[in-house]
C-alpha cells in the first residue's frame, strides 16, 4: 500500500468532523480497501499543538482498519475504546512517560 | 467529572443553554376522554333544546329533536371523512381546501357566531336549572318565595365565563379527565331517569305519544308566515321544525377540535368516539327528550321548557322529596355539563381563531402569547367579551337566544359539507383512511351519494331557517358580516406576512422555555424508557417518522433533540454553519407528532459539538436509544463513528444503541 494514498484517505477522513477529543486526544483515522487487519500508530506530545478550534492535542492515535462492512462494528468499537481510555488523567500519565516501550505498556490493546 | 457536570451547561463546554420547546396541543388523549369532552359540549343541548323546540312547534318537540339526534350520526360520519384528510380538521381548514379562503372565512364566522352563543346559552339554562331547583324546594317547604330566574340565569352565566376565562387564560391543565367524570356522572343520572321513568310509564298504565305535526307559531314561521304556500304544514312544516330543533347539534365542531389530540391510531380512535357520541344523542338528547315530553303533564309543559329535564325529575311518580333529590342530580350534573360547554366553547372559539390566524388572516396582536401562561389571551379574551355581551343583551332569555342560535352551527355546517363533497371531486388523490357510506360507482369514480344527501339536508335547513329564525338571520349575518370585515382587514393588514406563510405552511407557535440544565428539561417525562431522536432538517424527518411508526404502542418517551449551532461549531473544515429555521423544524415535528398521535417532547441546544449534545442528553435522559437521519455532508459512518467518540468519552455511560435511518437503509450499532 502506497504511502501516499493512507496519506490521502486520512486527510480526506479529517475534512469531515474534526476527530478530536476535549481530552487532546486525536484520532486520525481511516478504512482502506486491501488491508486485512488494524494497523496504528501512537504519537505523545507532551508540549502539545493546537488544532483549528484551540484545542490542544497531546496524544495522536491513528490507525488503519480494512474497509469491508464485517469490520465496521470492530472499527468502532476501537474508537469507543480510545475515547472512553484516553482521558485527561490517563494522557497525563504517558505524557509523563520516557520511553515508547513504556508507553506501549500503558495502553490497553 | 460528576454527572451534574455533564448535565449542567454553565459547567460543560459542550452544551451552552437548553431550550424547552412547547405548544398547547402536545398531549394526546384517549378516545373516550375525547367523546367526553365533545359530549360535554354537544351533549349538554339536551338540557335545553327540546324546551326551545316545544316553545317553537308545540308538543311535536320529541319528534324532531329525535330526528335530529339521528341525523348527528350522518354528519359524524362527514366529520370522520374529513379528519382523515386533516389531522388539523374543522371548518376553517376543510372549507379552505375546498371552497378556498373566502368561504372558509365566512365558514368560520358563522361558527365563531355559534360560539358567541353557546357560552351564554349553556351558562343561562345552568342558572335556569339551579333557580329551578332553588324555587322547587321553597315550594317543596312552603316558603310563598320564588327568584327571578332570568336575573339569577343572567348573573349566574356571567360568572361562569368569568371563571373559565380565567381557566383559559392560564392553561386548563388535562380537562379531558374532569370531562370524562361529568359524563359518567351524567349516564348514572340519565340511567336513573330512564329507569324511573319506565316505572312511572308503567304505573300510569297509558302512554299517549306525542303528535308529529308540529304546531307552528307566528313567532316560529318568521318571514315565511307572509308567504302563503309555505304556512301549509306539510313538508315544509317539517322542515322548519327540524330548522328549529337543529340547535341539538350544536357541539359537533369540537370533534373536529379534538382529533388532533387523539391518540394513535387516531382514525380508530375517531371511530369510537364518534360512536360513543351518537349513541349518546340518541339516547341522552333524544331519548330523554322524549320521555319529558311523555311523563310531564301538558299543562306543565311550559313552566319547565327552561329546565325540561328537571321537570321530568318533578313529574314522575313517588315521594316528594326523592324527586327533589333527583331534581338536585340533575341540577348537578346538567349544571357541570352545562359550565363544562361554556368552557368548551371558549377552548373552541379560541381554536377556531387559532386555525385561522395560522393562515395568517389574522395579525400577530391577536396570536399573542400570554408571557405567564403561554395562552394566545387575546384571542380568549375577546371570545370572552362577546359572550358576556350576548348574556347581558339576552337578560337572561334562553329562549332568545335559542331563536339566533341555530344559524351559526347550520351555516358552518352547511359550508363544511359542501367542502367535503366539493373535494371528493376536486382532491381525488389525497387518502381518506374513512369515506362517507353510499358511494355509487360511475365509469372511473365513486359518486358520493351519501355525502351529497347530507350537504343537501343541511342547505335545504339552513334555507329554510333563513326564512324562519328572523333573530337568527339578523344577528348571525351581522355578527358574521362584522366578523367577515375584521378578517378582511385584518388580512390587508398582514398581507405581506400571510403570503409568506401561504408559501411557507402554517407555523406552529412555539413556547421557548429556557431552563438551567438539561436535568431540568427532561423531568416529569411519563415513561421509564427514553429514545433521543436528533432532527435537524425540516425535509429530512424520515428517522422521526419511523421512530413514531416502529414505537407507536410502546411506552417510552420520544426526545426530539436539535442542536442550534454556536459560532464555533465543529462542522469540518471549509464547511459553514448551516443555519437552520428551528421553527420551521419543530412546527414539522410537532405536525408528524399530531399526525401520529403520539406526546413527543422537543428541545434544542445551544452548543458547539452536535454530537457531543446528543450524547449529553441521551446520558442526561437515561435514554436507550439515539435515533438521526443521515446526514448529506458526512455520510452514515462518519456519523456513527462520532457519535460513538462522543458516548464514549463520557464518564459512567451505559450501553446505548444509536441508529442512523434512511428510506431503505439503516447503520445501527450498540455500544
Amino acid at each position: 500500500m502506497e504511502q501516499e494514498e493512507v496519506y490521502k484517505a486520512i486527510l480526506k477522513r479529517e475534512q469531515g468532523i474534526s476527530t478530536t477529543l476535549d481530552t487532546g486526544l486525536s484520532i486520525p483515522h481511516a478504512r482502506l480497501e486491501g488491508l486485512d487487519s488494524f494497523k496504528a500508530a501512537v504519537a505523545v506530545l507532551p508540549q502539545g499543538i493546537k488544532d483549528d478550534f484551540g484545542l490542544q492535542i497531546r496524544v495522536v492515535f491513528l490507525f488503519l482498519s480494512p474497509s469491508g462492512e464485517q469490520y465496521f462494528p470492530e472499527h468502532l468499537k476501537l474508537l469507543a475504546k480510545l475515547a472512553e481510555t484516553f482521558t485527561t488523567t490517563f494522557i497525563d500519565e504517558i505524557c509523563q512517560l520516557k520511553s515508547p516501550k513504556d508507553i506501549a505498556a500503558k495502553l490497553p490493546f | 467529572m460528576n454527572q451534574d457536570e455533564h448535565t449542567n451547561p454553565q459547567t460543560n463546554s459542550k452544551v451552552k443553554s437548553v431550550v424547552v420547546i412547547s405548544t398547547a396541543m402536545l398531549t394526546f388523549i384517549t378516545f373516550w376522554k375525547a367523546a367526553a369532552i365533545v359530549l360535554c359540549d354537544f351533549g349538554s343541548s339536551a338540557f335545553y333544546a327540546g324546551g326551545i323546540a316545544y316553545k317553537a312547534f308545540g308538543p311535536a318537540f320529541p319528534w324532531y329533536i329525535m330526528a335530529v339526534s339521528l341525523f348527528s350520526g350522518l354528519l359524524l360520519m362527514m366529520y370522520l371523512e374529513s379528519c382523515s384528510m386533516f389531522t388539523r380538521s374543522g371548518v376553517f381548514p376543510v372549507v379552505s381546501a375546498g371552497l378556498g379562503e373566502k368561504a372558509a372565512q365566512l365558514a368560520a364566522s358563522a361558527l365563531l357566531f355559534d360560539m358567541a352563543l353557546t357560552g351564554p346559552i349553556s351558562g343561562l339554562s345552568a342558572g335556569n336549572y339551579l333557580i329551578g331547583l332553588v324555587n322547587s324546594t321553597l315550594a317543596t317547604f312552603h316558603i310563598n318565595f320564588a327568584f327571578n330566574p332570568e336575573f339569577f340565569s343572567m348573573l349566574f352565566a356571567a360568572a361562569v365565563v368569568i371563571y373559565f376565562w380565567y381557566q383559559n387564560v392560564k392553561g386548563i391543565q388535562d380537562s379531558s379527565e374532569k370531562s370524562a367524570k361529568i359524563i359518567k356522572l351524567s349516564l348514572v343520572i340519565c340511567g336513573i331517569l330512564f329507569a324511573w321513568s319506565a316505572l312511572t310509564l308503567a304505573l300510569r298504565g297509558t302512554v299517549n305519544l306525542p303528535p308529529l305535526k308540529p304546531q307552528l307559531t307566528k313567532e316560529a314561521m318568521g318571514w315565511a308566515a307572509n308567504i302563503p304556500f309555505m304556512q301549509k304544514v306539510g313538508y315544509i312544516g317539517v322542515l322548519i321544525a327540524l330548522g328549529h330543533s337543529v340547535l341539538a347539534l350544536s357541539g359537533l365542531e369540537t370533534l373536529a377540535q379534538v382529533f388532533r389530540e387523539l391518540e394513535y391510531p387516531k382514525i380508530q380512535n375517531l371511530k369510537k368516539t364518534s360512536m360513543i357520541i351518537f349513541v349518546f344523542a340518541v339516547v341522552f338528547t333524544g331519548g330523554l327528550t322524549f320521555l319529558a315530553s311523555l311523563i310531564i303533564a301538558p299543562q306543565d309543559m311550559a313552566k319547565y321548557s327552561d329546565n325540561l329535564i328537571s321537570g321530568l325529575a318533578m313529574s314522575l311518580s313517588g315521594p316528594s322529596f326523592l324527586k327533589l333529590l333527583l331534581q338536585a342530580a340533575v341540577v348537578f350534573a346538567g349544571g357541570l355539563m352545562l359550565c363544562g360547554a361554556v368552557n368548551t366553547s371558549i377552548i373552541g372559539a379560541n381554536g377556531t381563531m387559532n386555525r385561522i390566524a395560522e393562515s395568517g388572516i389574522l395579525t400577530d396582536w391577536f396570536r399573542k402569547i400570554h408571557k405567564k401562561y403561554g395562552t394566545t389571551y387575546h384571542i380568549i379574551n375577546t371570545i370572552c367579551i362577546t359572550q358576556l355581551i350576548v348574556i347581558f343583551l339576552s337578560r337572561g332569555h334562553v329562549y332568545l337566544i335559542g331563536q339566533a342560535y341555530a344559524f351559526g352551527v347550520l351555516w358552518s355546517f352547511v359550508f363544511e359539507m359542501v367542502s367535503i363533497v366539493v373535494l371528493r371531486f376536486t382532491n381525488r388523490e389525497q387518502k381518506r383512511e374513512f369515506k362517507m357510506p353510499f358511494n355509487i360507482k360511475f365509469d372511473h369514480f365513486y359518486i358520493p351519494v351519501g355525502a351529497i344527501f347530507v350537504g343537501l339536508v343541511v342547505v335545504a335547513l339552513a334555507g329554510i331557517n333563513l326564512l324562519t329564525k328572523k333573530i337568527a338571520t339578523i344577528s348571525g349575518v351581522s355578527f358574521g358580516l362584522i366578523l367577515f370585515l375584521i378578517f378582511h382587514i385584518s388580512g390587508r393588514l398582514n398581507a405581506k406576512k400571510a403570503n409568506i406563510m401561504f408559501e411557507e405552511g402554517p407555523r406552529e407557535k412555539l413556547n421557548e422555555k429556557q431552563v438551567p440544565d438539561l436535568s431540568a428539561a427532561l423531568t416529569n417525562l411519563p415513561y421509564k424508557e427514553n429514545v433521543i431522536v436528533t432532527v435537524k432538517n425540516a425535509d429530512n424527518l424520515y428517522h422521526f417518522e419511523k421512530v413514531l411508526t416502529d414505537y407507536k404502542d410502546r411506552e417510552m418517551n420520544i426526545i426530539v433533540l436539535y442542536v442550534r449551532p454556536l459560532d464555533n461549531w465543529n462542522a469540518g473544515k471549509d464547511r459553514a454553519v448551516v443555519s437552520v429555521d428551528y421553527k420551521e423544524l419543530f412546527t414539522q415535528v410537532i405536525l408528524k407528532a399530531e399526525n401520529f398521535g403520539r406526546q413527543v417532547y422537543p428541545i434544542m441546544l445551544n452548543s458547539n459539538d452536535f454530537f457531543a449534545a446528543a450524547a449529553q442528553t441521551a446520558f442526561a435522559a437515561k435514554a436507550q436509544k439515539i435515533v438521526m437521519g443521515v446526514s448529506g455532508t458526512y455520510g452514515a459512518n462518519e456519523q456513527m463513528e462520532y457519535m460513538v467518540m462522543a458516548w464514549a468519552a463520557l464518564p459512567d455511560k451505559y450501553p446505548i444503541t444509536a441508529e442512523i435511518l434512511w428510506p431503505g437503509r439503516e447503520v445501527s450499532f450498540k455500544f
